[in-house]
C-alpha cells in the first residue's frame, strides 16, 4: 500500500517534472514546412551555378575539373563556343541522386562557378527528375537577391589572364 | 655505325656516334624534358628546357664544362659524363619555365591542350608553384570585343599567339617536312607571330600534324574544339582506311563516339605525321546518311527490314540462282578497303560454299589487260621497298602518279630523302601536281605517252651508251636487237609525241644513268592506264639499265589504290588465286580447312561478270563494300548491266548509287566498328580496334558471311575477328604470330623478298588509243584533302578544305572562250557529260582537263566510256 | 602592280646573283623600300613574284627587320635613338621637343608629309649622344637649336 502511494506521491511527480520542465521551455524541434531552420555556413546542399556580377555571363567554362574531381562521377558536360568565340558549357548536368555533397567540385573549380549552397529540399517523385541540367543549377538572373557567396579570386571576367 | 660509350645519370649507356646526348637519354628512358625537339626535325636549341650539366674527358681528366649546355644540340662523345637531374640543372629548368611562363597565359581551364599539354605536365613537374611577374602579360588582340585571341588561320586551324612559347615547331614541320610555305613566324622576338603569309592561309595537306605537335595551346583544332576533355576520352589505336600507305592512327573516344584521330606513330611508316585525310577522314563515322537497317526491294522501293529477313531472301535467291544456272550464276565484286577478314570470310563463302570463282575487286579497269602468268610482270606488282627505304635513295623517277594526292605518307619520305640526303624528285607527269613544290625536275608530257616516254627514254641509253655496262648486264647483241626492234621510237619522234624537248629527255636519261640509287614511282594513272603492261616493262628496262632492279634503296614501286588493295589481292579476291595469293593447284592444304572448293576453272573477272551478266549467265550479284556505279569507268553500261541482274545484293556504309540499284542492302560497320587486319603497299600486316559499337544494326562483312554460312549448313563459326584471324594465321608464315594479339606493334612484315629475274632488254609496242574525235583529254584524281568516293566528302572537316566539284582548265583556254574562274562548264561527249564550276590552272597542258573524282555529284565515269581508250571531251560554257 | 618595271628587273638581278633564290629576299625588298619608301602586306606578294619565292618567306623576313617601315612614313623619317647613352644625355626629351615642333604623335606624318618621328634602339653613335638619324643621314651631339636648324634646312629642301 505504502509502496503504491510512494509511486503516486513521489515518482510520478518526479517523472512529470522533466515534463513540465521541458513544458515551458523553447521547443528544439520546429514546425518544418512553415519553418525552416538556417543551415550551417558550410552545409554542402543543392548544386548552384554562379555568374558574373557586372554582366550576368555564366561563369563555368567547361573545363571539366569538377567531373574530373567527383567521387561519384555525376557531372556530365559538354563544351561548345559561343558567339564571342568563348568556351562555355552546351550541356551541364549533375546527378543529384549520385552526389555524395563532398563539395570536391567547389574546390576543383578554377573559375569558381560552381558552388554548394543551402538547399535541401529537392525531393521529386521520379529519377529523372534529379538530373539537374544548366537552367536548373544556374542562379537566375537579374538577381533576385545577392550572391552569398564571398569570391576571392575572380570577380570580374578576366581582360587579361 | 659507330658506337660511343657515355654516362648518363651515373648509367653506362652505349648510342651511336652523332646521337645527341638527348637522344641518348631518351632512348635509354631517362627523361629529359622537351618543346622544341621532335625527332623528325632538326634540332635548333629554341625553348633551353632540355639543359644538363655535362663533364667530357680532357687528357686524363673530366672537366665540366662551363655552363650548362642544351641536350638536344649537342652530339654525344666518348666518355661524357651527363647529369640531367642535378640541383643545377633542376634550378636551371625551373628559371626557364619562369621566363615562357611569364608571358604564357593561365587559361588552362579553357585551352584545349589542357590536360596533354607538355608545359603543363613540365611546368608541374619542375615548374614553381608561383610567379614573381607583376607585370602585365604579353597580348596579342585580335578582336577587341572578345577576351579570347584566337584566330583562325586555316580550315582546320585555330591560332591563339598568347600561348605561344615561340618553340617553332610548327614552322619547322610545314617548311622543313612538307616543303610547303603557308606558315610562317613574322616579326621578331617576344612579338613573334605564327601566321600564313599576307593573304593566305595554312591549308597543306599535313596540316593537322601543327596542331598535335604544338607543345602548348597555341594552335588548336576546330574540329575538336572546346567539345571533350581529352582525359574523357580512350584512345585506340587503329590504321588509316584511305590510301595505301597504311598508317598508325589513334581514335579519341567518349562516350561512343569519335571525336578525333591523333597519330600513333610508327616509325618504319608515318613517323607520326599523317596527313589530314587520316586525320579529319574519320566523320564519315557519325554521318547522319550511313545505313542503320537492312533494306529490301518490296514493290520496286527499299524498305527497311529485320537482317533475318534480308539475309533469308539472300539465301533462298542463291538456291534458286545455283538451281537453275549452277553456282556460275552467282558472282561477287568487292572493294578495296574492307579488311583481310572480311575478304578471308568472302572468298570462303563464295568458293566453298557457293562453289563460284567469280570474285573480283578490278573494276576501275575499262578493258583486260595482257597481263600474264610472266614472273616479271606479276612480280612487278609486288612492291619490294620498304617506306623507310625510299630515304636511302638519292633520286626518285615518278611517273604519272599524283604521289601527294594518293600516297602522301610516301610523298613525305621522299621529301625527307631531299631535305636530309639531297635526293634528286624527277617528276613526269601528264598535269601538274603538288610534289612540283619540291621537284629537281617537272616534265610534263603529253596524256598517253608513257609508252613513248619510257621506251624512248631506253632508247636513248641504249643508244648512246650510256648505261654502266657492269651494273647493266647488257650484251652487245642484245642492244643492237633492241635498237632494232624499237626502230620508231627514235630521239625526234619521242619528244615530238610526248611534248618533251630533246634536251630535257637527254637531261633525265644522263642522271638517270648517273646516280647511284634511283627508285621508279609509278601511281594512279599508270594502274588504269589501257597500256599499263608495256609501261611497267619499259620501267622495268630502265630500272634494268641503269642498274637499279634489285637494290637496297632502288627498284620499282607501283602504288596508288585504296588501304587494303594488296589484302584484297593477297586474301583472294581474284577468279584465279586463293587467299595468300596460292595457286588453284596449292587448293589441297585449303580443302581441309574450308571443304570441298571449286579449282577446276578460274572464274570470271570483272569485265567477263559485266558481260555474262548482260548475257543473262549471271543472275545473282554481290556487291561488297563497292560502289560500282561509281568506281567503274562507264556508267551508263554500268547501270544498265547491273539493272539486268535478276537479283543484286548490295553491301556498304551508305545508300550509294549502287545501293539503289540493289535488292538487298545490307548495313555494313566501318573498321571503327569491328577488329581487323589490313596489308599495306609495303606488305606490312597491321590490326585495327574495335573503337565505337556497332551503329545501328550494322554488321561487319565477315560477320553478315559467317550468319549466312549457317543458313547453308556449312557453319564457319566465326565469332570474332581473332577467330578468323586464326584460321589464316599459318598462311602468314609466322609461327610467332598465331592471334591477332600477337601482331607486333610496327606491324607483320612479310619476309619474303624475290628478286627480279633479269630478263633482258623487252621491246614494247605502242598501240594507238581508240577515242572520239574531240578537243580535249579529261583526267581525273584526287582534289586537294580527298580521297576516293563516298567517305572523304562525307567528312565535314575535308569538306572545309575543298567543299565543291571543280573542273581545272588551262589558263589560255580559259582566255579564249572567256571562262573566268568559278563559272559553270560543261564537259561532254558521247557517253554523257557533267557540269561543274570552271577553276584555272596555269600549268595545265592545253588540251587537258583535270577533273577531281571524289564528288558524288559530278561523276566522272559519266564521261567515260569503256570502248574508248582515252576519254576526250570538248568543253561547253554554260 | 606598285612595283615599277625597273625595280622588277634590278630584283631578277640581284637574285641571278645567289645560289639560292631566298637569298635576294634582303636585296630586293630594299629595292621595293627605296621605291616606295614603306612595306606592306601586297607588297611582299609582289616582291615575292618577282624573286621567285614564297611570300611567306619574304614577309618573314620584311617582319623580322625593323629597319623597313611597315606603315607610310614621311619624306624624311627621323629615327632617335632612345638607348642608355642618349637616354642619359636627353634623348626623352630631344624626341617630345620634335613632336611639338612638328605638331604630330609618334608615327605620324606631318600635314605637309615631310616628317614622321620614331623612336629605335642603340644605332651605334654612343660617344655622339643624344642623336638621330634622319633617312641615311647621322645627326649627331644634337640640341633644340641644331634640330631646329636642321628641320629648316630639310624644309627647305623639301
Amino acid at each position: 500500500m505504502f509502496k503504491v502511494l510512494k509511486e503516486v506521491f513521489i515518482a510520478i511527480p518526479v517523472g512529470l517534472y522533466t515534463t513540465l520542465k521541458n513544458f515551458f521551455r523553447k521547443p528544439v524541434t520546429i514546425q518544418y514546412p512553415r519553418i525552416k531552420t538556417p543551415m550551417y555556413p558550410r552545409y554542402r546542399g543543392l548544386h548552384f551555378l554562379e555568374r558574373y556580377d557586372h554582366d550576368g555571363a555564366e561563369r563555368c567554362v567547361c573545363c571539366g575539373l569538377c567531373a574530373a574531381a567527383c567521387p561519384a562521377d555525376c557531372i556530365y558536360m559538354e563544351g561548345a563556343e559561343n558567339e564571342k568565340g568563348e568556351r562555355y558549357a552546351k550541356i551541364y548536368e549533375i546527378n543529384e541522386l549520385r552526389c555524395i555533397f563532398c563539395g570536391y567540385c567547389e574546390e576543383a573549380c578554377p573559375e569558381e562557378a560552381i558552388f554548394l549552397g543551402k538547399e535541401y529540399e529537392f525531393s521529386s517523385d521520379h529519377r529523372d527528375k534529379f538530373i539537374y541540367t544548366k537552367e536548373d543549377l544556374l542562379v537566375p538572373w537579374p538577381r533576385k537577391k545577392p550572391s552569398p557567396i564571398k569570391f576571392i579570386r575572380k570577380t570580374k571576367r578576366p581582360d587579361v589572364y | 655505325m659507330d658506337k660511343i660509350k657515355l654516362k648518363i645519370d651515373g648509367r653506362e649507356i652505349q648510342t651511336e656516334k652523332g646521337k645527341t646526348v638527348l637522344e641518348a637519354a631518351l632512348e635509354n628512358g631517362i627523361d629529359i624534358p622537351v618543346f622544341c625537339y621532335h625527332p623528325c626535325l632538326k634540332s635548333i636549341g629554341a625553348c633551353r628546357i632540355c639543359l644538363v650539366e655535362i663533364a667530357s674527358p680532357r687528357g686524363d681528366q673530366i672537366v665540366p664544362w662551363p655552363k650548362l649546355a642544351v641536350s638536344c644540340a649537342t652530339a654525344a662523345t666518348e666518355g661524357m659524363e651527363v647529369q640531367t637531374h642535378s640541383e643545377k640543372v633542376v634550378k636551371a629548368r625551373q628559371g626557364v619555365l619562369e621566363f615562357i611562363l611569364a608571358n604564357h597565359p593561365l587559361d588552362c581551364p579553357t585551352c584545349d591542350k589542357g590536360g596533354e599539354c607538355p608545359l603543363q605536365d613540365t611546368t608541374f613537374k619542375y615548374g614553381l608553384d608561383f610567379s614573381r611577374f607583376e607585370e602585365r602579360k604579353r597580348r596579342f588582340i585580335t578582336d577587341e570585343n572578345s577576351t579570347f585571341d584566337d584566330l583562325q588561320i586555316g580550315p582546320e586551324v585555330i591560332r591563339n599567339q598568347n600561348r605561344c612559347i615561340h618553340c617553332y615547331r610548327c614552322t619547322r614541320l610545314v617548311q622543313e617536312r612538307f616543303f610547303e610555305q603557308d606558315l610562317g613566324h613574322y616579326q621578331r622576338g617576344a612579338f613573334t607571330e605564327i601566321l600564313p603569309p599576307p593573304g593566305g592561309e595554312i591549308r597543306n595537306l599535313y596540316s593537322g600534324n601543327v596542331v598535335e605537335y604544338c607543345p602548348v595551346g597555341a594552335l588548336t583544332n576546330r574540329d575538336w574544339r572546346y567539345k571533350v576533355r581529352v582525359w574523357k576520352t580512350e584512345e585506340i589505336p587503329t590504321i588509316c582506311r584511305y590510301c595505301s600507305d597504311g598508317c598508325n592512327l589513334h581514335v579519341s573516344v567518349f562516350r561512343n563516339k569519335i571525336y578525333r584521330i591523333q597519330a600513333n606513330t610508327n616509325w618504319s611508316i608515318d613517323e607520326g605525321l599523317p596527313c589530314d585525310i587520316g586525320r579529319y577522314g574519320y566523320q564519315f563515322a557519325h554521318h547522319d546518311d550511313r545505313l542503320t537497317r537492312p533494306m529490301i526491294r518490296k514493290d520496286d522501293e527499299l524498305v527497311e527490314c529485320s537482317w533475318n529477313e534480308a539475309l533469308t531472301v539472300i539465301k533462298n535467291k542463291i538456291d534458286q540462282t545455283v538451281k537453275s544456272l549452277g553456282s556460275s550464276g552467282v558472282a561477287c565484286l568487292v572493294g578495296e578497303s574492307l579488311s583481310n577478314e572480311d575478304y578471308y570470310t568472302i572468298g570462303r563463302f563464295f568458293r566453298s560454299v557457293i562453289g563460284t570463282n567469280s570474285i573480283d575487286h578490278r573494276i576501275y579497269r575499262k578493258k583486260k589487260l595482257s597481263f600474264g602468268e610472266d614472273v616479271v610482270k606479276r612480280e612487278l606488282c609486288w612492291n619490294k621497298l620498304d617506306i623507310a627505304d625510299l630515304e636511302k635513295a638519292d633520286q626518285f623517277f615518278i611517273l604519272g602518279s599524283d604521289l601527294h594526292a594518293e600516297n602522301p605518307i610516301t610523298a613525305l619520305r621522299v621529301l625527307k630523302a631531299k631535305r636530309f640526303s639531297d635526293a634528286r624528285i624527277m617528276l613526269l607527269n601528264p598535269r601538274p601536281t603538288h610534289l612540283n613544290r619540291a621537284a629537281d625536275e617537272e616534265h610534263i608530257y603529253s596524256a598517253y605517252s608513257e609508252v613513248f616516254l619510257l621506251q624512248g627514254l631506253v632508247r636513248l641509253i641504249v643508244e648512246k651508251k650510256m648505261y654502266d655496262p657492269d651494273k647493266a648486264n647488257i650484251k652487245d647483241d642484245e642492244a643492237k636487237a633492241f635498237l632494232k626492234e624499237t626502230a620508231d621510237f627514235d630521239f625526234k619522234t619521242v619528244s615530238e609525241k610526248t611534248g618533251i624537248a630533246p634536251v630535257d629527255l637527254e637531261t633525265i636519261a644522263r642522271s638517270l644513268c648517273e646516280a647511284e640509287n634511283t627508285i621508279f614511282i609509278s601511281g594512279e594513272n599508270v594502274r588504269i592506264h589501257y597500256q599499263r603492261d608495256p609501261i611497267l616493262i619499259s620501267l622495268y628496262n630502265l630500272a634494268k639499265l641503269t642498274g637499279n632492279l634489285n637494290g637496297d634503296a632502288s627498284g620499282i614501286l607501283m602504288l596508288g589504290g585504296e588501304s587494303n588493295s594488296k589484302g584484297c589481292y593477297l586474301f583472294g579476291m581474284r577468279p584465279d588465286r586463293l587467299p595468300y595469293d596460292k595457286p588453284f593447284e596449292q587448293a589441297e592444304e585449303l580443302k581441309s580447312s574450308w571443304g570441298e572448293i571449286a579449282t577446276d576453272k578460274p572464274g570470271y573477272d570483272t569485265i567477263d561478270i559485266l558481260q555474262k551478266i548482260n548475257d543473262e549467265k549471271i543472275e545473282c550479284g554481290f556487291l561488297l563494300g563497292l560502289d560500282a556505279a561509281d568506281h567503274y569507268p562507264d556508267s551508263e553500261y554500268i547501270n544498265n548491266t547491273l539493272s539486268k541482274l535478276d537479283f543484286m545484293v548490295v553491301a556498304d556504309l551508305f545508300l550509294t548509287d549502287t545501293a539503289r540499284l540493289a535488292d538487298v542492302v545490307l548495313p555494313i560497320s566501318s573498321h571503327f566498328e569491328s577488329d581487323g587486319t589490313f596489308v599495306n603497299w609495303e606488305g606490312v600486316l597491321q590490326k585495327f580496334s574495335k573503337s565505337i559499337k556497332n551503329i545501328g544494326e550494322s554488321m561487319p562483312l565477315w560477320e553478315i558471311f559467317s550468319k549466312l554460312s549457317t543458313m547453308f549448313d556449312a557453319d564457319f563459326n566465326f565469332k570474332t575477328a581473332d577467330d578468323i584471324f586464326r584460321h589464316f594465321a599459318p598462311m602468314l608464315g609466322q609461327e610467332s604470330v598465331s592471334r591477332m594479339a600477337a601482331i607486333p606493334k610496327d606491324g607483320l612484315r612479310s619476309e619474303k623478298k624475290i628478286d627480279y629475274p633479269d630478263l633482258g632488254l623487252m621491246a614494247v609496242k605502242y598501240r594507238k588509243p581508240s577515242h572520239e574525235d574531240l578537243p580535249l583529254t579529261a583526267l581525273s584524281g584526287n582534289g586537294d584533302h580527298h580521297f576516293s568516293r563516298n567517305f572523304s566528302t562525307r567528312c565535314e572537316s575535308l569538306n572545309n578544305f575543298l567543299a565543291d566539284p571543280y573542273i581545272a582548265i588551262n589558263d589560255k583556254l580559259a582566255e579564249d572562250m572567256t571562262i573566268s574562274e568559278g563559272d559553270l562548264i560543261k564537259l561532254e561527249n558521247s557517253s554523257g557529260k557533267i557540269v561543274a564550276k570552271a577553276l584555272i590552272w596555269q600549268n595545265l597542258p592545253e588540251d587537258v582537263v583535270f577533273v577531281p573524282d571524289n564528288f558524288i555529284e559530278v561523276k566522272v565515269s559519266m564521261i567515260r566510256s569503256k570502248d574508248n581508250d582515252i576519254d576526250k571531251v570538248k568543253m561547253v560554257k554554260m | 602592280m606598285a612595283l615599277s618595271t625597273e625595280s622588277i628587273d634590278a630584283m631578277k638581278k640581284a637574285a641571278a646573283r645567289y645560289p639560292q633564290k631566298r637569298s635576294a629576299i634582303l636585296p630586293a625588298l630594299t629595292i621595293a623600300y627605296r621605291q616606295i619608301g614603306y612595306l606592306y602586306d601586297d607588297l611582299y606578294i609582289e616582291v615575292a613574284d618577282a624573286i621567285g619565292v614564297s611570300p611567306n618567306e619574304v614577309a618573314s623576313a620584311a617582319t623580322f627587320y625593323t629597319m623597313f617601315p611597315k606603315q607610310k612614313v614621311g619624306k624624311y623619317l627621323i629615327q632617335v635613338c632612345m638607348n642608355i647613352s642618349c637616354g642619359l644625355m636627353g634623348a626623352e626629351s630631344l624626341k617630345e621637343y620634335l613632336l611639338k615642333v612638328l605638331n604630330i604623335k609618334e608615327g605620324e606624318i606631318t600635314e605637309d608629309g615631310l616628317f614622321t618621328v620614331v623612336s629605335v634602339e642603340c644605332l651605334g653613335s654612343c660617344t655622339t649622344a643624344p642623336m638621330m638619324q634622319v633617312n641615311q643621314t647621322f645627326y649627331e651631339n644634337l640640341n633644340r637649336e641644331k634640330v631646329d636648324k636642321i628641320l629648316n634646312d630639310l624644309r627647305e629642301k623639301g
